[in-house]
């Protein structure tokens, strides 16, 4: 059963453009949903409009069948822990928590209880009396989610939460709202523009682009199955490859001419069938296998120059130049290969992905 | 040479101590000297030389301010001094709250701003004429209403213009976050906004008290026998040709208690106000 159903917002302001034009998502119950896109898509605004901080131009939203779309946000029910996390400094660290439950107007019993559990579950118990001004960002963070789950809601919203703390701490973060949503099972919406948020910790992702919902299905359904290039591209670290192609026959052959190479696509000639003839390639960079010689069973192979490799902990991304192309390779161990060598690049025809070059929808 | 410079800095040092001790007898002498005209009899205050030290020390000028038309007029001053600035406060917090917030707001525009601030460019004699006869045509001349109005038209500019930068200054997620948390707008107010703008508050509270307390043509103008404000109730302390100077130093002396204290109270929020 969904719990959120958003319907058809559109948030225009008066004379602007749209910055969401008609966003449908159904939210399940007890499910992580992260609102994946670039900043200035729409996240932080359909967000307050969930938690009824701003009101939609158009549109309804649904909490379990119940119309909320003019309800105040006292009145919601939903917590939300703000990017800037927005601890109220002139309190201490227990007041800030208390505050949620000073407003329903909890017993000093209730409320004393209820800090203990929470604050001793985020490892802040120690911090109770410190005011926000003394705290590191990974401790106002967990200050603030303590705030917004000390309520008990049902329905929790995180604006953009790990963006203003340090790499180490991003990390281990991940994990914790991930245990954290199993172990207390709110219904979280979780907006971030790091696809690698996404796709730690995400049931459902919706990926936003310039206020439409370019593809809202399962993480990985999402990242095997993109809906369109922007899915594709920004859903994966490092992105997806695309490349500018048209569709030709030549001599019984199905090729994609891309300009400095072609490739055979005979073999998908019933999918490719109905298609427009300006297409794009994409290909993620973990299915380009690369070699010294050409690979044998690989459906293709071309040859390629190394520009330069860029090593990620016990990871490298390849970047290569094939033609007038620049393509990203992963490749899952340390490679240190000479700038400039020649290697051969190798897929399988299974591994591409193809979309319309003018709708940049899917095909295959 | 270590001790060639400490010396060096002990002179520079001693050279800032003397020009300090020369300022402050500067601004001292003459609060020195108010008091110690105050506890002096009429004839002591003209003698030539002056004496530094009241030869009979005697409280008959603050026993007569306090026995007459001065008790009333301290007391007059005192509730209009403190009812205008606490009114002028509370709903200067309100209106710089819609300007910060909504500063394309249909009344809150930044011409309106300015056009709040104009009251207070001109002095407000320029204003004073039809002022008074607005009063007069109501029959409010002599009334506390009459007085707070008006002071309240020159003062809550003034609050509006200096708590508008201080609540721009609160992040508005904040306040957003207390109403997630269930609070209402004015539970928020009180809980967040307000507390994180005390120093605000107690600059512009200062700020309007000083005014108000020594503000003297509109006290003039529109206070009576029924209601008297100490600055407008200076001028009947000189008779004839003589000056009552000993009368005056109290009233003065008296007056300055009230500032004082609000000085003491709110000195941690002023002098951060002046370190900002």
């Amino acid at each position: 059963m969904p719990v959120i159903n958003i319907d058809g917002i559109v948030k225009q302001p008066d004379g602007g453009k749209r910055i969401l034009d008609n966003v449908t998502l159904k939210i399940e119950d007890r499910s992580f949903a992260c609102i994946l896109g670039p900043p200035g898509a729409g996240k932080t605004t359909l967000l307050r409009i969930i938690a009824g901080l701003e009101p939609p131009t158009e549109g309804t939203i649904y909490f379990d069948h119940q119309d909320v779309t003019d309800l105040s946000p006292q009145k919601r029910g939903v917590s939300m822990v703000f990017q800037d996390f927005a601890l109220y400094p002139h309190l201490t660290v227990y007041d800030n928590i208390a505050s949620p439950l000073k407003a329903v107007g909890s017993s000093k019993e209730e409320m004393n209880q209820r800090i203990k559990e929470v604050s001793e579950f985020l490892k802040i118990a120690d911090l109770l009396e410190r005011k926000p001004e003394q705290l590191s960002g990974g401790e106002m963070q967990r200050v603030a989610i303590a705030r917004a789950l000390a309520k008990g809601p049902r329905i929790c919203l995180f604006d953009e939460p790990l963006v203003n703390l340090d790499y180490k701490i991003r990390e281990g973060m991940r994990a914790e709202f991930k245990l954290m949503q199993e172990r207390l099972g709110q219904t979280i919406i979780y907006a971030t523009p790091d696809p690698v948020d996404a796709l730690a910790m995400a049931d459902k992702v919706a990926i936003l682009n310039n206020g439409k919902v370019e593809q809202y299905t399962g993480v990985d359904e999402a990242y095997n199955h993109p809906a369109t290039v922007f899915a594709g591209t920004y859903l994966g670290y490092p992105a997806m490859n695309v490349i500018k192609c048209s569709l030709v026959e030549r001599e019984e052959k199905l090729l994609l001419d891309a300009g400095s190479f072609t490739l055979d696509v005979t073999a998908l000639k019933d999918k490719l069938k109905s298609s427009a003839k300006e297409i794009v390639l994409g290909i993620r960079p973990e299915y380009l296998n690369i070699s010294e010689e050409p690979l044998e069973g690989m459906d293709a192979s071309f040859e390629a120059k190394i520009v330069v490799g860029e090593v990620i902990g016990s990871d490298t991304i390849v970047h290569l130049r094939l033609g007038e192309h620049l393509l990203k390779a992963f490749v899952p161990e340390i490679y240190r290969a000479r700038l400039g060598k020649t290697v051969w690049i190798s897929f399988d025809l299974s591994d591409i992905h193809i979309f319309d070059g003018l709708t940049s929808k899917i095909v295959i | 040479m270590n001790t060639t410079r400490r010396k060096t800095f002990g002179m520079g040092k001693m050279l800032a101590l003397v020009g300090l001790v020369i300022y402050t007898a500067f601004i001292a002498f003459p609060i020195y000297w108010t008091i110690n005209s105050s506890f002096k009899d009429i004839n002591h205050v003209y003698t030539v030389p002056p004496s530094f030290v009241p030869p009979k020390p005697t409280l008959s000028a603050y026993r007569w301010i306090l026995g007459g038309s001065g008790k009333n007029a301290l007391a007059g001053s005192l509730i209009v001094a403190l009812v205008t600035t606490t009114i002028a406060v509370i709903l200067g917090i309100f209106a710089s709250y819609a300007f910060s917030r909504y500063p394309k707001g249909k009344l809150s525009d930044s011409f309106n701003f300015f056009f709040l601030l104009t009251i207070r460019i001109f002095p407000p004699i320029a204003f004073l004429l039809p002022i008074f006869w607005l009063w007069k045509l109501l029959g409010l001349i002599d009334t506390y209403p009459a007085l707070i109005m008006t002071y309240l038209a020159f003062n809550i500019p003034l609050v509006v213009w200096i708590l508008r930068s201080f609540i721009d200054e609160v992040p508005r997620s904040l306040e957003e976050a207390s109403y997630l948390d269930g609070f209402s707008f004015l539970q928020t107010l009180r809980r967040t906004t307000v507390p994180l703008i005390g120093t605000g508050i107690a600059v512009a509270f200062a700020l309007c008290w000083v005014f108000i307390w020594n503000e003297f043509i509109i006290a003039y103008l529109l206070s009576g026998r029924h209601v008297l404000l100490y600055t407008a109730f200076l001028p009947s302390l000189r008779r004839g040709m003589r000056v009552m100077w000993n009368q005056i130093s109290a009233i003065s002396v008296l007056a300055a208690i009230p500032c004082i204290i609000i000085l003491i109270v709110f000195r941690k929020h002023l002098t951060r106000m002046y370190l900002k």
